[in-house]
Parts: C-alpha cells; sequence; structure tokens
C-alpha cells in the first residue's frame, strides 16, 4: 500500500526544529508551543499510520522521488508501528513536561526543544527508512542531538559525561559504519530488501559472521550492554530529565534492539534453528546485563543513577527475551520495550519532579515527600510496580510472556533468574519508596509543593498508559505487539512484500 | 453479564469502597452497605450451591482458551464465611477507627480486599486466581502502611515475603500450563480427572504453587511479616487479614491443590513434607508466643502456630485429617478473629497492649471477658468447644497415617498435642494478665466497650459453642463435608458433644453449689488460753495456711530442698516454662537470627558485590575503551572465529 504520510515523520520534527529558532526570536514561549504541538501531530500520526497498518493488514511504503531500490525507502509495517508509537509518545510527554522542567535553566529555552525535535526526528527516520545508509544517518542524526543535550546544563560533570558518552558513542557509530561500507563493498547495493536477497545468495560464509559481529559490536554500543555500557550510566544520569527518559525510554531500544533486530532477523535472516550462535550470544550477554545492572543499581545512593543503572538490566531483559527466539520470547521483548519506555519514562520524569522541588537528588538526604508531592509519589510507586512485574501492569505481562518464552524453550534457569530479579528490582525500587516518600523525619531538604500541573499531567499520561496496557494485554498482543513480533519471526518474508509490493 | 451475582460479588464491594472513599462523610454508610450487599449474595450463592451441581460462568473466550468464574460447594462455603467476617469486623471498626489516621484508606481497602477475596475464592482456573491473587497483594502492601510507627517497614517486608512466594506460584502455574496444556483452558482449578503427582515437572508445579498457598495462610517460615504487623497495624487490620481471610484463601488453595487438582493421598514424600511443616509451624510458633510481653505479638503468634493444624491435617491425605484441618481452618478463623477483637477492645481502653500494663478487667469488661474466655478455652482445644473437635480430627488423620505404615507418625502426633498444652499454658497467661490479677491504678476508669465494639466478639464467641457442641449436625454434614468430595467420613472413637457438654454444665452446676456451700461455712475462731489465762485476739495468732509446715524445713537435707523448691526449682510448670524459653531462646538466636544474618548476608553481598562494581567505574575514559575492546574481541571470538 503506499503511504504517502511516511515522509511526514521526518519532515514534521524538521520543520519544527527549524521554526523554534526562528520564531522564538518573537516571543520565547512559541518554543514550548511548537514543540508540544509538533510531538502531538507526530503522535496523531503514529497513531493514523497504526490504524492503517492494522486495519489494511499490508504494510505502508513510499518511495521518494518513485525511483525504486536505488532510491531513498520508506517502510512501515506492524514493529515500525509498535516503536513509533512509543518514539512519539514518551517524546510527546517529555515536551509537555519540559515546558516547566526548564525553569530550572537559565535561557536557551529553544536550544533544548530544536535540539529535542532533531532527537524525535532521527529517532522517526530510523524506525521508517527501508535502506541501510539512510538508518545510519539517522542513528547519528539523533545520537548528536543527544550528546549535545546530556550537555546542556553546562556544568563540569554534565559536560565531562557528555564527551565521555560522545567519544564511546562515535566509536560504535565508526564500527557500525565500518560494518556498513563492508556489505556495501561485496553486494554493491544498501536497500534493505534486495540487500536480503543478495546476503541469503552468499550463504553462511565467514564474511557473513564477521559482519554481523561488526555491526553487533555498533549497537551493543549504542544500547549499553553489558561491557559496552560504560557511557550510559553518566550520561543518563547528567542529562535534563526529560531527555533522560528520552534517552532511557527510547533511545537505546530505538537506535540498539530495534535497529539490530530490524537487521538481524529481516536483512540477515537469523533464526534459533539455523543460527543458535547468535541467539545464545545475545542469551549470554543479556543475562550478565540484566544481573549485573541490577546488583549496581541496588548500591546507588542517587536517585537518577539507581535509574540508569536499571535501564541497563532492563535491557538485559529484553536482549535475553530476543534470544530465547521463540514467538513468546519475541513478543515478550517487544511488550518489554512498551513497558519499560512507560514505565522508566514515568520514573525519570518522577525524579525530575523531586530534584526540581527539592534542589537534590541523594535518596539519603530526601525525606517524607510522600504529603506534600503525592502525585510524584504515586507515579513512582505504580511505574515501580510496573518494572518489578507485578500484576495487573504492563511490566507484569512482559516479564510473563517471557518467562513463558523460556519455559516453552525448556530454559528453566533462565525463567527463574527472570523471576529472581523481578525480586531484585522491586529491592531497589521500594528503597527509594522507601527512603524518598515515605520515611517521615524532619530534613533541611523538602518540598512543600507539588511539581507544577503540566509536569503531573505528563507523569500521570505515562502511568495511566502503563495500567491501560496492563490491563487490556489482550488487545495490545493481538493488534500491536503480536503482527510486530511475527514480522520478526517471518524474516525475511519482509524482501518479498517490499519488492513485490 | 455485569448483574451477574459472581461479578457483583467483586464489584460491589469494590465499587463501594470507592464511593466510600470519594464521599469521606459516607464513609461507614457505604462500607456497610458494600459488606452486606456482599453478604447477601453470598448468602444467595451459598444455598444455590447446596445443589450440588457447579455454576459456571466464562468471562474471556480465545480461541481454545477460556479463563472463568465457577461455583461450587467448596466456594460457596468459603464465601459466606470471608463476607461474614468481614462484616462483623467492620461493623466493629465503625467505632474503633474513629478519629484514627487514614481511616478513609483502611475503608477503601479492606473493601477491595472483600471483592478480591471474593475473586480468588469464585475463579475457576490458576490464571483468573492469580490475577485476584496478585491484586490482594498490592492490596495488603497499601493497607498495612496505616497504622503507628515504622508502617513502611511492616508494608515492605510483606511485600517482598508474599511477593516472593507469588513469583514462586507463578512460576508454578507457568510450568503446569506448560507441561499439561490441553486445549479447553487454562489450568482448570477442579478437573474432572486429578493431575498426576509423580512426573518432576508436575511435582514441581505442585509445590511451587502450594509455597504461595503456605505463605498465605502464614506457615512457617514465610510468616514473619504476621508478628511484625502485629507492632503496626490497627486491630482491625490484624482481624480481617492474618486471622481470618488470609486464612480463609490460603488454605482454600491448599484444599484445591490436595484434594481437587492433584490427589495428594498418592503421594507419600510430599504428606511427609506438608505434615513436617505442619507440625514445626505448631511447635515453634508457640514457643515464640509463650514468650512474647505484647498482646498483639502474642495473638499473632498463634496466629501462625494454629496453621501448623491445618496443614498438618491437610497434609495427612486421610479424609477425616483433610476435613478436619478444613474444619479447624473455619474454627480458628472464628476464635482467633474473636480473639483479636476482643483483645482491641482491652487496647481501645488502655491504649497499650504491653501485658505488664494490664490486669483486672475482667470485673470492668464482663462482656469482652467473657467472649475472650470462651475463644482462649476454643482455642487451647478445651471441650466441648469447636477448636476441640477439628483438633481432635486432626489427630485421627495423624493416627490413621500411622496405620499405613509411617513411621514418623508419632512424632507429628506429640508435637500436634505438646503444642496444644502450650496453647494452654500461654492462654492461661494472657487472660490471666489481661482480665485477673491486680488492676494498675491507671485502669480504674475503663469501662465496657458499646455495643458495636462487645457485640462482633461476643457473636463469635457464641459460634465457638454452637460449632463445638452441634459439630455433626451443623459444621461437618452442613459445611465441611459437601464442601470436599469425600461422601461420608469415618470418626472412629466415642465423643459425643452434646452429652458431654450436658455433662459439664452438670459438673459446672455442682461446682457452683460447692462454692455456694463453701461461702456459707465461715472459719471459727476459738479462744486461745496459755498457762489458763486467756489471751485476746491477736495478729500473732492468726496461722497462715502457708505456714503450716515450716517446722519441716528446719529438717536437714529434706529442709534445704524444700527453700529450693519454695523458690520454684521443682514446679513442673516452670521447669517446662524454662526449657521452652531455652528452646525459643535458641529458635530465636539461632535460627531466626542464622536466617536473618544469612538474608542480611546475601545482601550485603549483593551491596558490596555492586559496589565494587561501582567502584571499577572510575570515570576513566581509556579503561572504559578497553572494556569495549574486551566485549569486541569476544564477539568475533564467538561469532566469527568459532
Amino acid at each position: 500500500m503506499e503511504g504517502r504520510i511516511l515522509p511526514l515523520f521526518v519532515a514534521i520534527p524538521l520543520a519544527g526544529a527549524f521554526l523554534v529558532p526562528l520564531l522564538s526570536k518573537l516571543w520565547t514561549r512559541f518554543a514550548d508551543l511548537i514543540a508540544s504541538i509538533t510531538s502531538a501531530l507526530l503522535l496523531g500520526v503514529s497513531v493514523y499510520g497504526w490504524l492503517m497498518v492494522n486495519a489494511g493488514g499490508m504494510p505502508l511504503h513510499y518511495w521518494v522521488g518513485g525511483w525504486r531500490i536505488i532510491g531513498i525507502a520508506m517502510w512501515f509495517d506492524a514493529l515500525t508501528a509498535l516503536i513509533v508509537l512509543i518514539i512519539n509518545i514518551v517524546g510527546f510527554c517529555a515536551s509537555v513536561y519540559s515546558i516547566r522542567y526548564l525553569d530550572r535553566y537559565t535561557g536557551g529555552r529553544w536550544k533544548f526543544f530544536t535540539l529535542l525535535l532533531l532527537l524525535i526526528a532521527g529517532l522517526n527516520g530510523l524506525a521508517i527508512s527501508g535502506d541501510l545508509f539512510n538508518m545510519f544517518v539517522f542513528i547519528e542524526i539523533s545520537a548528536i542531538a543527544s550528546y549535545a543535550l546530556v550537555a546542556f546544563g553546562t556544568e563540569e560533570e554534565e559536560v565531562e559525561a557528555a564527551f565521555k558518552y560522545m567519544v564511546l558513542g562515535e566509536v560504535g557509530g565508526a564500527v557500525l559504519l565500518f560494518g556498513i561500507a563492508l556489505i556495501y563493498a561485496r553486494a554493491s547495493t544498501l536497500n534493505l530488501a534486495h540487500l536480503s536477497q543478495v546476503l541469503a545468495g552468499f550463504g553462511r560464509t565467514p564474511f557473513y559472521w564477521f559482519v554481523i559481529a561488526t555491526l553487533l559490536i555498533g549497537f551493543a554500543i549504542k544500547m549499553g550492554m553489558e561491557p559496552f555500557h560504560a557511557w550510559l550510566a553518566d550520561a543518563h544520569f547528567s542529562a535534563p530529565a526529560p531527555i533522560s527518559a528520552m534517552l532511557s525510554g527510547v533511545f537505546i531500544k530505538v537506535t540498539g534492539v530495534y535497529a539490530m533486530s530490524r537487521l538481524m532477523f529481516n536483512v540477515f535472516g537469523v533464526s534459533r534453528a539455523e543460527t543458535p550462535a547468535f541467539f545464545n550470544l545475545l542469551i549470554a550477554f543479556g543475562a550478565v546485563s540484566m544481573v549485573l545492572g541490577g546488583l549496581l543499581a541496588y548500591t546507588q545512593n542517587d536517585y537518577k543513577r539507581l535509574l540508569a543503572y536499571s535501564s541497563i538490566s532492563q535491557i538485559g531483559y529484553i536482549l535475553v527475551a530476543l534470544g530465547i527466539g521463540n514467538f513468546w520470547g519475541i513478543a515478550g521483548a517487544l511488550f518489554h520495550i512498551l513497558a519499560h519506555a512507560l514505565g522508566k519514562g514515568t520514573l525519570f520524569l518522577a525524579s525530575g519532579s523531586v530534584e526540581r522541588q527539592t534542589g537534590t537528588r541523594n535518596l539519603e538526604q530526601l525525606k517524607g515527600l510522600e504529603k506534600t508531592m503525592p502525585a510524584t509519589t504515586w507515579s513512582h510507586i505504580l511505574a515501580s510496580f510496573s518494572m518489578a512485574g507485578l500484576p495487573p501492569f504492563a511490566g507484569f505481562f512482559s516479564k510473563l510472556f517471557i518467562i513463558i518464552g523460556a519455559i516453552a524453550a525448556r530454559m528453566y534457569w533462565l525463567a527463574f533468574l527472570a523471576a529472581l530479579f523481578s525480586a531484585v528490582t522491586l529491592g531497589y525500587l521500594t528503597k527509594v519508596v522507601n527512603m524518598a516518600f515515605f520515611v517521615k523525619q524532619n530534613s533541611s531538604v523538602t518540598s512543600t509543593r507539588e511539581a507544577p500541573g503540566l509536569m503531573v499531567l505528563a507523569m500521570l499520561v505515562l502511568v495511566v498508559l502503563t495500567v491501560a496496557v496492563g490491563v487490556g494485554f489482550r488487545g495490545v498482543l493481538d493488534h500491536l505487539v503480536g503482527p510486530a513480533a511475527r514480522v520478526l519471526l517471518n524474516g525475511l518474508e519482509y524482501a518479498r512484500l517490499v519488492l513485490g509490493g | 453479564m455485569l448483574a451477574h451475582p459472581f461479578i457483583l460479588m467483586v464489584l460491589v464491594p469494590a465499587v463501594a469502597g470507592l464511593l466510600g472513599y470519594l464521599i469521606g462523610r459516607l464513609r461507614n454508610e457505604f462500607s456497610f452497605i458494600g459488606t452486606v450487599a456482599s453478604l447477601y449474595y453470598a448468602i444467595r450463592l451459598f444455598l444455590l450451591s447446596r445443589s450440588g451441581e457447579p455454576i459456571e460462568l466464562t468471562i474471556l473466550a480465545i480461541g481454545n482458551i477460556t479463563a472463568g468464574l465457577r461455583l461450587d460447594q467448596l466456594s460457596g462455603f468459603i464465601l459466606l464465611f470471608i463476607s461474614i467476617f468481614t462484616t462483623l469486623i467492620l461493623f466493629y471498626s465503625f467505632r474503633y477507627m474513629r478519629g484514627r489516621e487514614s481511616t478513609r484508606g483502611f475503608y477503601l481497602y479492606s473493601l477491595l480486599i472483600l471483592g478480591f477475596a471474593n475473586g480468588v475464592v469464585l475463579a475457576a482456573d490458576l490464571v483468573t486466581l492469580f490475577f485476584f491473587w496478585g491484586g490482594l497483594l498490592l492490596l495488603l502492601y497499601a493497607i498495612l502502611l496505616i497504622g503507628r510507627g515504622e508502617t513502611f517497614r511492616t508494608a515492605r517486608k510483606a511485600l517482598l515475603l508474599v511477593g516472593l512466594s507469588d513469583f514462586a506460584m507463578l512460576l508454578g502455574i507457568v510450568i503446569l500450563i506448560v507441561r499439561t496444556f490441553v486445549p479447553g483452558g487454562w489450568i482448570d482449578l477442579a478437573p474432572r480427572v486429578p493431575l498426576p503427582l509423580y512426573d518432576p515437572a508436575m511435582i514441581a508445579g505442585f509445590v511451587l504453587i502450594a509455597a504461595g498457598a503456605l505463605a498465605k495462610a502464614g506457615a512457617m517460615p514465610l510468616h514473619t511479616w504476621i508478628p511484625t504487623a502485629a507492632e503496626t497495624a490497627p486491630v482491625p487490620v490484624l482481624a480481617l487479614i492474618p486471622a481470618a481471610l488470609d486464612k480463609l484463601l490460603g488454605i482454600y488453595l491448599l484444599i484445591r491443590l490436595t484434594v481437587y487438582m492433584f490427589d495428594i493421598a498418592s503421594n507419600m514424600v510430599l504428606r511427609n513434607v506438608l505434615m513436617a511443616i505442619g507440625a514445626g509451624t505448631i511447635l515453634f510458633a508457640v514457643m515464640m508466643a509463650l514468650v512474647q510481653k505484647r498482646m498483639m505479638k502474642l495473638l499473632a503468634f498463634h496466629a501462625v502456630s494454629q496453621v501448623g493444624y491445618m496443614v498438618l491435617g491437610i497434609g495427612t491425605g486421610i479424609p477425616v485429617g483433610i476435613a478436619g484441618g478444613l474444619f479447624h481452618m473455619l474454627n480458628n478463623a472464628v476464635y482467633k478473629t474473636g480473639l483479636f477483637l476482643a483483645g482491641g477492645s482491652v487496647e481501645h481502653w488502655a491504649k497499650t497492649d504491653e501485658l505488664e500494663k494490664l490486669g483486672g478487667l475482667a470485673r470492668q469488661m464482663p462482656l469482652s471477658f467473657v467472649s475472650f474466655l470462651v475463644c482462649a478455652l476454643a482455642i487451647a482445644g478445651v471441650p466441648p468447644l469447636n477448636g476441640f473437635f477439628s483438633k481432635w480430627m486432626v489427630y485421627q488423620g495423624v493416627l490413621a497415617v500411622g496405620t499405613e505404615g509411617n513411621r514418623l507418625f508419632p512424632v507429628f502426633l506429640v508435637a500436634a498435642m505438646f503444642g496444644s498444652v502450650l496453647t494452654l499454658a500461654s492462654f492461661l497467661k494472657l487472660l490471666h494478665a489481661l482480665f485477673l490479677g491486680q488492676r494498675p491504678a491507671q485502669l480504674e476508669r475503663v469501662r465496657e466497650v458499646p455495643l458495636t465494639m462487645w457485640l462482633p466478639p461476643f457473636s463469635l464467641a457464641l459460634a465457638c459453642v454452637v460449632f463445638g457442641v452441634f459439630a455433626y449436625q451443623l459444621s461437618l454434614r452442613g459445611l465441611i463435608i459437601p464442601g470436599l468430595k469425600f461422601h461420608e467420613l469415618s470418626l472412629s472413637g466415642v465423643w459425643s458433644p452434646i452429652p458431654a457438654s450436658l455433662l459439664l454444665l452438670a459438673a459446672l452446676g455442682v461446682g457452683a453449689v460447692l462454692y455456694l456451700l463453701s461461702v456459707a461455712v465461715k472459719p471459727q475462731a476459738g479462744r486461745t488460753f496459755v498457762g489458763g489465762e486467756q489471751i485476746g485476739y491477736s495478729e500473732e495468732s492468726r496461722v497462715p495456711g502457708t505456714a503450716f509446715y515450716s517446722s519441716v524445713k528446719h529438717m536437714p537435707i529434706i529442709g534445704e530442698l524444700l527453700i529450693f523448691g519454695e523458690r520454684g526449682a521443682f514446679d513442673l510448670y516452670n521447669w517446662l516454662v524454662g526449657i521452652f524459653r531455652v528452646i525459643g531462646y535458641v529458635f530465636r538466636e539461632g535460627v531466626d537470627r542464622a536466617l536473618k544474618a544469612l538474608v542480611e548476608f546475601i545482601g550485603r553481598l549483593i551491596y558490596y558485590f555492586g559496589l565494587g562494581l561501582s567502584r571499577i567505574h572510575t570515570g576513566n575514559l581509556p579503561l572504559y575503551l578497553s572494556w569495549v575492546f574486551l566485549g569486541a574481541v569476544i564477539f568475533y571470538l564467538l561469532l566469527f572465529l568459532r
């Protein structure tokens, strides 16, 4: 099906990013307005695209300029629908939240929103792009915007974190470019669908494995898998809270997990039966990330650093689930991407509210905020329950699917480990609840007021969605996550759909 | 479908709770309506279930998989008592909770708990059951945040302990689903043919789900949040959750597992494990109870100890034992709720539950005293009260296990009987400390509590008598036996409660007559002559009974021993208490502390491991790059150079 809306996913945020600096010269608040309207429009377009794909049952495609194969290809199937929905839900909440959150900083409002819109443009572009080089370009657009956003506060610590993030991120980018160059040298095409057919003709040669390993290193850095994770905690910790929510909730999963899965499953055609080495590698590194990330989070006394390490642990869950490789595993991974984006987004926004109202994130200084900040407290608690996998929240079902997948694949130890680290997750998130929100004790660091209405609204939207996805898990599985998982499971079917359509 | 009574059982209390929360002024009214409506539907469903045919309602049907609700005789019986207990306890709390903190939350959570508990009992399959079960976990966390002191610690402890067992249960459910997947549904709670219990995966599933049920009921070793909750939670919360609903739900699931889903009788090892858990729980918890100095904590340990009898009875796998366990669950809920509520009335006036500061309240609070006395005698297993009858059935079950050739049965029997004796001893102490003995000066102005507070425990005490005296006619035939799949029980031994109670009443009458007679005979004072001269009354001439044998003290050796004895050295009770104190001490210091130390050790291990991991994150960029390089080498090794 021809999808004329597809260029909008990139055009809208780019136009917004262009308008923000121009119009905010007239009135600084135009920056807020444009960012919110742009992200709301994007959310609308995403929902529309999802409904189209869901109703028609056929993916949307668009060839820029009508040049097939050699031109720029855009592609929107069930998996893309899931990913753009996640990007734009969290993106919308982050933009709305930032309006009041930015009061902390003096000036620079238009720079912030321009960069945020560029970040969103890069992520959306990556999700819809149908050729390898464009994927790389969009990864880099969003990555460069995120380096600048991490340094936004321009304190020493933040600049240092941004620098490290940039060095490691660019190492990843360089490795990716190297892998892409190898592919182009050998296959002479970059269109994903065409490429997959060419690669299938080569067979499982050493070249095939070398390219997979090279690309995996690049993606591993982007997603913060152990031991490529070192930049993540510093960067997510130093960024402004809404950016942390975007990075932890969306960025690492789209540029890391989504891009990797799209290439590996749909282009390289990996499958549990034929290439077990790839899947075992994901399980091994995923399990290590899950364990080490969880342990690292347990010891932190800084609200945001704890959440950042927790993200590494949750990425571990997603990788393990992908590595299981059957339907429940992959559906669990995609469901967990959704649940984690909503839950971790809420948690980072809550940490931002606490920091804005009290001026600190040190858990040993924060006390008794439940009385004065009930909405923030309960957003945090509900999101924690979701992250720890308690029913009936979204996180419960993702972990349930992962455990079902592990048991169906007869990996009982993995099921056990997943259940055990749910308890560890609950442990470190309730630690925050107890230390910051419930201990009744006089402390110099306390807040007398709830966070401003717009910030609370952004958190509540995410919390309500967490509950709704959990309660309506059946619908989400049938219409959003299930079809997306089938796209990955069908593997090389992708090329036939693109080129036949 | 919304108007179906099954759905209403879940929805009506929840909606009433929410309305009461929103419209704070009509909180009591809405709570009352919610519980009474639940009670009304429970009675209707109970009567409906008597026909014997299960009634089904499908909620979700996706392809072959159906999830739904079902009413049979067992769930009808449990539903009825869930509503009865909740109604009594909420009735009590209208006065008790007045003016306390977080009352709004209390009513909201209690009613939601009622709705979810109804849902658990009505669930027809394990997945539906787990949905409600998980909801109860969150509500437990929420309701334990109410109270005084560091409630959030209690709540967190309960959340982690119960949450752990819920994870175990979830794992068990998934194992069962994967292993036995048949078109037609999730794992049914009452399949036509019980599942086999010799395949390792099925046994693992059984054990994991049973762990969830046992933790809910409060059996060792996942019980420790209950005594902690006794320190912070208000009395109605204690009466509602650990005393009444958790027992009903935990034992309900255990019966479903052992009688309906599997046939426990087919696996001797599992039976022994269950019986050992039961016997151990009885003995260790009651010893812990003996050394407590606070009423609520003492009662909480008994709430744990009594679970032992139920688990022991069900673990026997013999019909009479299982019926005894189920009957004991009902009886325990009756008298334990009564004890918590009557004790709560004392605490309500005295503002403390420390035993040293209480005493001598029998005259001022006669109705509470009588309720407490009857419930205490019932828990101690004094005939003809209900506690005796169910314990007696459990003993019979254990004896029957012995006739099957189980060598361990004397251990279980002795543990259970011993536990009973110690329960009596600890309740004598408690009765003395609360109602008899000397009254402290600050309690002079204590009065009886108002009707809404004395009536619930009083009616529960009455129920103790009725369930005991008419055990065959009312409790067993009417409630217990239809709830199980066995049609008739073979009760051996002769115990007919009605004549026995008549005899007991006669004996009490004779005792009363003797007492009156002894009061009528007054001590006679004669005149004292010394050397033919009469001397007047003097205090010196009064001989107190205790000094009668004082001359014996001057005899060698025997005298020494007697002086020793006077100090209590030969008192068997002191010896026993001493021994148990030592055992309790060793248990607390040895096992409890060791477990705690182990948990702390693991926690610290995780902490230091994490700390070590944090330490190597020095912020040094070349180091980070070298990690990346290391990871890259591993990737190439694993994928390319295989």
